[in-house]
């Protein structure tokens, strides 16, 4: 038996025969590594047992802690109803103790639940009457005794698990399996307990043994090399931004500069020059956010070709197209809006006074459109656009293009095109990629750019312009199936993602 | 197409095409599909005569909604199946192409109750009412718009003005209040009626025009003759409209122009072909142009290009041999780009998880929540959540809202993000900027204002950056470990231990120690 051995098995001993891990690293002073290779030793030899106990830690929500600070929504609003003289209509009394409308029937709910007061029908509302401060409950018994720990939900004593488990349903408190390890040691561990520690074993080398040569004359102590040892949580890239990089590699390793541009931009930029109507129904403000502060901008720097755009939307300019045949506003025009799809980067490439014809450019452009969030939707989401310019293009090259990144990018095995519709892009396609074991999916949308987009902004070669689902791409690769996990707040998720 | 039901004999069939209203019937699928398998050629609706209808115009509709076009359709052969079809188009039409019978919204009657000449007024919204359809009560205009679910859903084009649009019938009888609701008594038509008046009314005359067009086309794809019917405005448009113009329209293809934008050898005839089985008539007037004809229900033709796609797609564009552009490019990182990477992995050297939060936030999390005042920031005016209501103007609030979900998670917790925040200008240019900051925190029961300045001179060291770090005080922080971060005159940010308080508004209950910059423009060479 080695020192650690010994020490654990006396620490065992002097607690009563039984301990947990965290017990012994305390009391005996040494690592948890080193607690875990002489467990494991002991346990072989038959001198300790191991055994393993369930708890259930509750901890208050973030909505807990909020009433842990300010009261349960019940407690809130019998206090204002008590203090008004007992009788309040509920909605008043859910206002006044600074909660939403919304609280209204969850308060009265658990108020006549409580048996706190009683609800009074009546044609203008309900009328809440609480004749007398109700006494702390258990609920609130409960919420104070967690506070801002975690304690296990089995050393409440049963009325108070109730109510606990109440809370657990309101959502005010959360829960979390915990798995302890205890150890005991056994009859023969007893016997084994040596009257004195061996010390004839060293630990540590140390730098005095090294450069003196002791290490020759001491015995340094054998590890168990096999047993456990602690985790350790690295620096890492997060794993949707890591897969954004390798794409980003990708694209460029195919010949793609990449772009940049703001967040906010001009109605202008993001849809007048793309050829979209200004009352085209995807700039409504369901599907567009705009700024109330500040809520317009100068089209100044852009005056030459707001007046070519213009004149496009109006009558088609010179472009060959009748165009759409409404007045332009140039007012609708200088509108802030979040930038609403990646394609608003392609503009700012084909305007940029560092464009060059031969040209390749991408972006991965973080966009905005005012959707709930959900398992399939998101208010804020990622697009990788990009364009190819020069003379030769054609529709071949633009299924060429597609067809390079469903392979390179996606790892498809076939692909497939079908006709597709933007205002932008005529001919419009969309890219099928299949993958063994996904099948076919909707994987990009692409186009040539109209003329009514490249004219005015002063293109006069073909400009192929193409978008990638690169959301629902990571998603496939990573096995995902909520959109909300890319911008997870879970770190532990973060933390413990495979690095493929 | 999606899927096929042999069992029920149905076809389900995705519409990809917002441009395209005329195949959003069934009517219009049935055409498009017998001329794409050569079943039927293309060919244009034929005006069988005038139907001796006519519509007067009242110039008070000027602001409200001063368009009207009307036609009247006989001898249809009528279905459940044959209504269904209409009313879907009708919805359809209304809410996409008419801009939620905004810009357009149609009208059916049964033409055998109408007489001429038919009056497009308006009306006091107290004082004029009728039985809207599906009612048994008279209701007041206004009584309508408030109270009738059509009314309450579109009720918004025409609330705000003093006079209503109203139809009245050659009887002087009201037909409908465009565009919420026709008459209960009058502008009804059932699955036997046969004769049909299509009216659609509207803000824009070529909108108005264009969906009667469709509306009758479609009508006489089930056996109806259509006639015309004539509007007299009594303002600028003082000579009589004639409706519906079912005249095509021509544009000339070049030959080469479409075999250049395609990348294909296709012979005129073979176009030609393809642009029949499009729904397009065409034919050869020199080597080189294509004379195609457009009918009159083919808005989405805007451009020859638009008949480029057509083509391609009556050839079948997975029959185009994809083909890499043979063009040479040097791909590329932006510059701000890589400069992220490299703070990026000089962070994750120093143990620090990377993170990514939404930019779009509320201020109660940005400013309240970190205990500072607000002060300029980008907000929407169309929030769809009010925990998504303004751009960040700076990132440790979203890391700190992360952490706050974190706290069963092992300590100790170092976490950093390079992300976008934006801050308003209000210069009368551009009035906002995008900015990517670096924002860095570490969370243990001994995290501290030394470890985080380590951190943080690492970082500004390896990039070259000379830097000093000055006292300062910000509410967020603990007074006396709270420095601001300057390189020369340029504040870069700040470093330092956050306060007590606004650790406890974060529900945290350990020390954080934390820094934000500007990311430090690169030093030359």
């Amino acid at each position: 038996m080695r020192e650690n051995d010994v020490k654990v098995l006396r620490t065992l001993r002097d607690a009563g025969g039984i301990a947990s891990a965290e017990d012994i690293i305390r009391k005996a002073g040494i690592v948890d590594a080193a607690v875990a290779r002489a467990s494991l030793t002991l346990s072989e030899l038959g001198l300790v047992k191991e055994q393993t106990t369930r708890t259930t830690e509750i901890f208050c929500t973030e909505e807990g802690h909020d009433y842990l600070a300010n009261g349960l929504p019940e407690r809130r609003v019998a206090t204002v109803v008590h203090d008004a003289g007992g009788k309040l209509s509920v909605s008043e009394a859910v206002q006044q103790a600074g909660l939403p409308q919304d609280f209204v029937s969850i308060v009265t709910g658990w108020i006549a639940r409580k048996r706190w007061g009683k609800i009074e029908k009546t044609s203008s509302g309900n009328i809440l009457l609480i004749s007398k401060n109700p006494p702390k409950d258990e609920d609130e018994e409960v919420l104070e005794r967690i506070g801002h720990v975690s304690i296990p939900i089995e050393e409440l004593p049963s009325n108070l698990r109730q109510a606990a488990d109440r809370l657990l349903k309101r959502n005010i408190l959360a829960s979390k399996e915990r798995v302890q390890r205890k150890l005991q040691i056994t009859p023969q561990g007893l016997d084994a307990i040596p009257a004195q520690a061996s010390v004839d074993e060293i630990s540590s080398l140390t730098s005095e043994m090294i450069l003196s040569g002791d290490w020759k004359r001491v015995h340094l102590r054998s590890y168990n090399v096999s047993s456990p040892v602690p985790s350790l949580s690295p620096g890492k890239y997060h794993p949707y931004l890591r897969f954004l990089r390798r794409v980003k590699r990708k694209l460029v390793a195919l010949g793609f500069r990449e772009a940049v541009g703001p967040l906010v931009e001009t109605a202008f930029i993001n849809d007048d020059c793309l050829y979209m109507p200004q009352d085209h129904p995807a700039r409504e403000i369901h599907d567009l956010y705009y700024l109330k502060h500040p809520s317009k901008a100068s089209l100044e720097s852009w005056k030459e070709i707001v007046e070519k755009v213009a004149q496009t939307h109006e009558n088609g300019w010179k472009t060959g197209s009748t165009g759409w045949g409404y007045k332009y506003s140039r007012e609708e025009a200088s509108k802030l809006v979040l930038r609403s799809h990646g394609t608003a980067l392609s503009v700012r490439s084909m305007i940029s006074k560092d464009l060059q014809i031969p040209g390749k450019y991408f972006a991965i452009a973080r966009c905005f459109r005012p959707e709930l969030l959900d398992r399939t939707h998101l208010t804020e989401f990622n697009q990788a656009e990009g364009i190819v310019l020069d003379p030769s293009l054609n529709l071949r090259n633009l299924l060429g293009v597609l067809e390079m990144f469903a392979r390179e990018v996606a790892g498809a095995d076939r692909v497939r095109f079908k006709p597709d519709y933007f205002p932008f892009t005529e001919p419009s396609v969309e890219l099928q990629a299949y993958k063994e074991g996904y099948g076919w999916m909707e994987f990009g949308g692409s186009g040539i750019f109209r003329p009514e987009v490249t004219e005015p902004l002063g293109i006069k070669v073909p400009v192929i312009a193409w978008g990638l689902g690169i959301d629902r791409l990571f998603m496939m690769n990573q096995q995902i199936q909520d959109i909300r996990q890319l911008f997870t707040t879970d770190l532990e998720w973060i933390r413990q993602q495979k690095v493929g | 197409m999606e899927s096929l039901d042999e069992q029920n004999d149905s076809v389900s069939i995705e519409v990809k095409d917002s441009n395209h209203p005329d195949i959003w019937s069934v009517e219009g699928i049935a055409r498009a599909l017998r001329t794409h398998l050569g079943l039927t050629k293309p060919k244009a609706p034929i005006l069988t005569g005038k139907s001796g209808l006519r519509v007067t115009i009242d110039r008070r509709l000027g602001a409200v909604r001063p368009f009207i076009a009307t036609s009247i359709v006989r001898n249809v052969k009528p279905s459940e199946d044959a209504l269904k079809s209409w009313i879907s188009l009708q919805e359809k039409m209304d809410l996409t192409y008419g801009r939620k019978r905004k810009r357009a919204s149609i009208g059916f009657y049964q033409a055998d109750l109408i007489k001429s000449p038919l009056r497009y007024t308006v009306g006091n919204p107290e004082d004029t009412g009728f039985v809207p359809l599906g009612s048994t009560e008279k209701m007041s205009l206004r009584e309508i718009v408030e109270k009738h679910p059509k009314g309450i859903e579109y009720g918004g084009t025409i609330s705000s003005f003093k006079d209503w649009p109203l139809l009245e019938n050659g009887d002087g009888k009201i037909l409908s209040l465009p565009p919420i609701i026709n008459s209960n008594d009058l502008g009804k038509i059932a699955s036997d009626t046969k004769n049909i008046l299509v009216e659609v009314t509207g803000t824009n005359i070529e909108t108005v025009g264009n969906t009667l067009k469709i509306v009758v086309a479609a009508l006489a794809e089930r056996g109806g003759k259509i006639y015309s019917c004539t509007q007299t405005y009594t303002d600028k448009y003082s000579k009589p409209i004639t409706t519906p113009d079912l005249k095509s329209s021509i544009k000339e293809l070049s030959v080469n122009y479409a075999n250049r934008l395609l990348g294909s050898t296709f012979k005129p005839a073979e176009m030609i072909r393809s642009l029949v089985r499009a729904g397009h008539p065409a034919r050869q007037v020199s080597k080189d142009i294509l004379r195609v004809e457009s009918l009159c229900y083919r808005i989405d033709i805007m451009h020859q290009v638009d008949l480029v796609e057509d083509l391609a797609i009556a050839l079948d564009i997975n029959r185009l041999d994809p083909e890499w552009p043979r063009i040479w490019t040097l791909g590329g990182l932006a510059p701000e780009t890589d400069r992220h990477e490299t703070l990026a992995e000089i962070m994750i050297g120093l143990g620090y998880q990377e993170l990514l939060t939404y930019s779009l936030t509320s201020p109660e999390v940005f400013v309240d929540k970190m205990g500072i005042k607000r002060e300029k920031y980008a907000e929407l005016m169309n929030p769809k959540m009010s925990t998504h209501t303004a751009l960040r103007t700076w990132l440790l609030p979203s890391i700190l809202n992360l952490l706050k979900d974190n706290t069963h998670v092992d300590y100790p917790q170092r976490v950093f993000e390079i992300g976008p925040c934006v801050v308003v200008k209000e210069n009368g240019e551009g009035q906002t900027e995008t900015r990517y900051k670096i924002a860095a925190a570490t969370v243990h029961t001994a995290a501290g204002f030394t470890e985080i300045r380590s951190c943080l001179d690492t970082l500004l060291a390896s990039i070259g950056v000379k830097f000093e770090v000055v006292p300062t005080v910000q509410p967020s922080f603990l007074e006396g470990r709270t420095g601001e971060v300057m390189s020369g005159q340029e504040r870069l940010g700040v470093v330092g231990e956050l306060h007590p308080k606004i650790i406890r508004a974060w529900s945290l209950s350990l020390p954080v120690a934390a820094f934000e910059l500007e990311i430090p423009p690169m030093e030359a060479g």
